[in-house]
């Protein structure tokens, strides 16, 4: 077990190293730091010293691969590839374009992404998968019918209408939580209700209709047949035999997005102005602070690479059928 | 050199004539191929197979619509209203104008100043109106073009916009009642038992299509866009945005951005990433290796970002 992890740890270095190499060419490559420097500063009345002195300051005036005018070995580290790049390795994100520790921030802006993405996750999670076992338990009949019917419907509607028909609903009409904000200590409950509860809502038609194909391909199965043919309650059926296996599919989608969830979710964030990561990388691509972006897509990729390490190892954890080869 | 109109093929315009092309070509190729038809056939012959196909084939038409782009005609610097115009001193303006832009010129042109509401006769802001005696108010001011044709919009809008729906509800619904008679015509005739004996046959339920469901669906699409557009013409039916422009144009105009993103992306990605993949089932080892590095490594890094 322990050699496999090493060995999916290591196949997960070279794909660190492209991802680094991508974010490079699209940061500093095709927008080159004059470009940065020119969005910032504005293009009229700017002079080629300001932009010079722009550069400086956040060392962005270095080559990007190779410079020449260094000796020995500084002749590879003096560049932005190893001063802004490489470091990303160490989880070193160093400065933002405004002079803010990158790392100090996303460690303080991860506590309210978090906040409101553990427990949607976890409602979400119980909401749509009794709905789905109640959906699978009345296949074919009218109930079964209408449930999905009401699922592509929840599907189908805008996030972005769920967040705004939430809060003029339920902040701005019956005035029970605030419409957005966010506070510290337990006071950010009353800020979080909303959000998590439009997560929830927003996530049920999609994940229900999957839950609900998920069961109902297992039910399908032999193994079920005959323990209905030993005369085992339909309850138990579904819970002892359906629930169990069919929790082998949805513990492993659901493990790759775990990581993820410090990210936070860049919509939810930013109508309720919750300073949370996905708010944080918002207002970075507005402000068109590279240094910031480029530190949450590596990072998101680092987590997602992370995701997929752990649904290798929950699969076999959880399905003894696979074996480590 | 009469037309009213110069054409522009922009390159995303020739993309869409393109898939539409493609997609004209593909409907040709089936009728030679049952074993593909056959699929199809039961997709059309399902009741939320046919609603679908027709709702996607109208947001297609919108897209479609909405490609086809021109320089329209000035007359006097002014924009080609009806013959009737002075023809003589004309050049072509400019803009480029679709021809769902023409087909919604009310909308696209009665621009207010800042937000309204939807179906609003006022701003949503106050303003300082100063009154022919010199003394100011602060009231909230009439829109310029939404519900402008009413004296009294407090007590008249709600009769102003029953009437218009059921403008637009009799509109669509003759509109409707043409289409089914031209296909019943188109159909029947190209069948062997006739126009009334094809009524007769679909009438009974003997059709394998869903024809009542078909009809009912585009009933209920016909009449929508007629009752939009009638709104449409006096209010802004979803209000006005920031510099006043209205929103339900701007939706319908959107439509267009969506299906290129949605349907192009896909063009061009489905032959790579066949391509591929049959690259690395077929050949294993370390091209399987390759192709699932570099699919991994594009995978990783956020889409949203």
């Amino acid at each position: 077990m322990i050699s496999y992890i090493i060995r999916r740890i290591l196949y997960a270095v070279p794909i660190l190293i492209g991802i680094n190499v991508i974010t490079f060419l699209l940061f500093f490559v095709v927008n080159s730091p004059d470009d940065m420097a020119i969005s910032q500063l504005g293009q009229k009345y700017t002079t080629e010293q300001q932009i010079e002195d722009w550069k400086r300051e956040r060392g962005y005036h270095l080559p990007l691969f190779h410079n020449a005018d260094s000796q020995g070995l500084d002749q590879l580290k003096d560049t932005i590839f190893y001063q802004k790049s490489l470091r990303l390795f160490i989880f070193d994100f160093g400065s933002s374009d405004s002079g803010r520790d990158i790392s100090y921030d996303i460690k303080q802006r991860m506590w309210p992404s978090l906040a409101i993405a553990v427990p949607n996750l976890i409602i979400g999670l119980l909401v749509t998968i009794s709905f789905a076992l109640l959906i699978a338990f009345f296949r074919a009949t009218y109930i079964d019918y209408w449930s999905v019917i009401i699922c592509v419907a929840l599907m189908s509607i805008s996030t972005l209408f769920y967040i705004i028909g939430g809060q003029f609903i339920v902040g701005k009409l019956l005035r029970v939580v605030p419409i957005s904000g966010y506070d510290t200590g337990l006071e950010a409950v009353k800020f979080l209700i909303l959000p998590v509860i439009i997560g929830v809502i927003s996530g049920i038609g999609a994940s229900t209709r999957w839950y609900r194909t998920i069961f109902l391909e297992e039910m399908s199965r032999d193994y079920v047949r005959t323990a209905r043919a030993k005369g085992l309650s339909e309850t138990h059926v579904m819970f002892g035999h359906v629930l169990r296996n069919a929790m082998i599919p949805i513990l492993t989608g659901i493990v790759v997005v775990l990581p993820l969830l410090f990210m936070g979710s860049l919509l939810t964030e930013n109508f309720f102005g919750i300073p949370g990561l996905g708010s944080y990388t918002i207002d970075a691509i507005n402000r068109q602070d590279f240094a910031i972006v480029r530190s949450m897509v590596y990072l998101g990729s680092v987590l997602y690479i992370i995701g997929l390490l752990l649904t290798d190892i929950s699969y076999t954890l959880v399905d003894p059928r696979i074996r480590l080869s | 050199m009469t037309m009213p109109f110069q054409p522009v093929i922009l390159i995303t315009d020739a993309l869409f004539f393109l898939l539409t092309a493609a997609i004209i070509a593909f409907v040709f190729m089936l009728r030679s191929r049952p074993h593909l038809k056959r699929p199809w056939q039961k997709v059309v012959q399902r009741k939320t197979g046919a609603v679908s196909l027709l709702v996607l084939l109208c947001y297609y038409s919108i897209a479609l619509l909405d490609s086809m782009h021109f320089h329209p005609r000035l007359v006097n610097g002014m924009e080609y209203q009806d013959s009737s115009q002075v023809q003589s001193d004309y050049q072509y303006s400019n803009e480029i104008l679709s021809v769902l832009d023409v087909i919604m010129t009310p909308m696209r042109i009665q621009v207010e100043k800042t937000f309204s509401a939807p179906l609003a006769t006022q701003s949503l802001s106050k303003e300082m109106i100063q009154n022919d005696d010199g003394s100011i108010d602060r009231i909230y001011p009439r829109l310029e073009f939404g519900g402008a044709h009413l004296d009294n919009p407090a007590t008249d809008k709600m009769n102003d916009i029953q009437s218009l729906v059921v403008q637009g509800l009799m509109k669509g619904l003759l509109i409707w009642m043409g289409i089914c008679l031209l296909c019943l015509l188109a159909l029947g005739g190209l069948s062997s038992s006739g126009i009334v004996g094809y009524y007769c046959y679909v009438r009974s339920g003997r059709s394998e299509y869903p024809v009542a469901t078909i009809a009912l669906c585009l009933a209920v699409i016909i009449v929508l866009i007629n009752i939009s557009m009638t709104i449409g013409t006096y209010y802004h039916l979803f209000g006005t945005d920031k510099v006043g422009q209205d929103v339900f144009y701007q939706a319908i105009k959107s439509i267009r951005t969506g299906v290129l993103i949605g349907a192009l992306t896909t063009l061009v990605m489905l032959p790579v990433a066949i391509i591929l993949g049959s690259m690395a089932g077929f050949f294993r080892g370390w091209i399987d290796d390759l192709i699932q590095y570099v699919y991994t490594t594009l995978n990783s890094i956020p889409m949203c970002c």
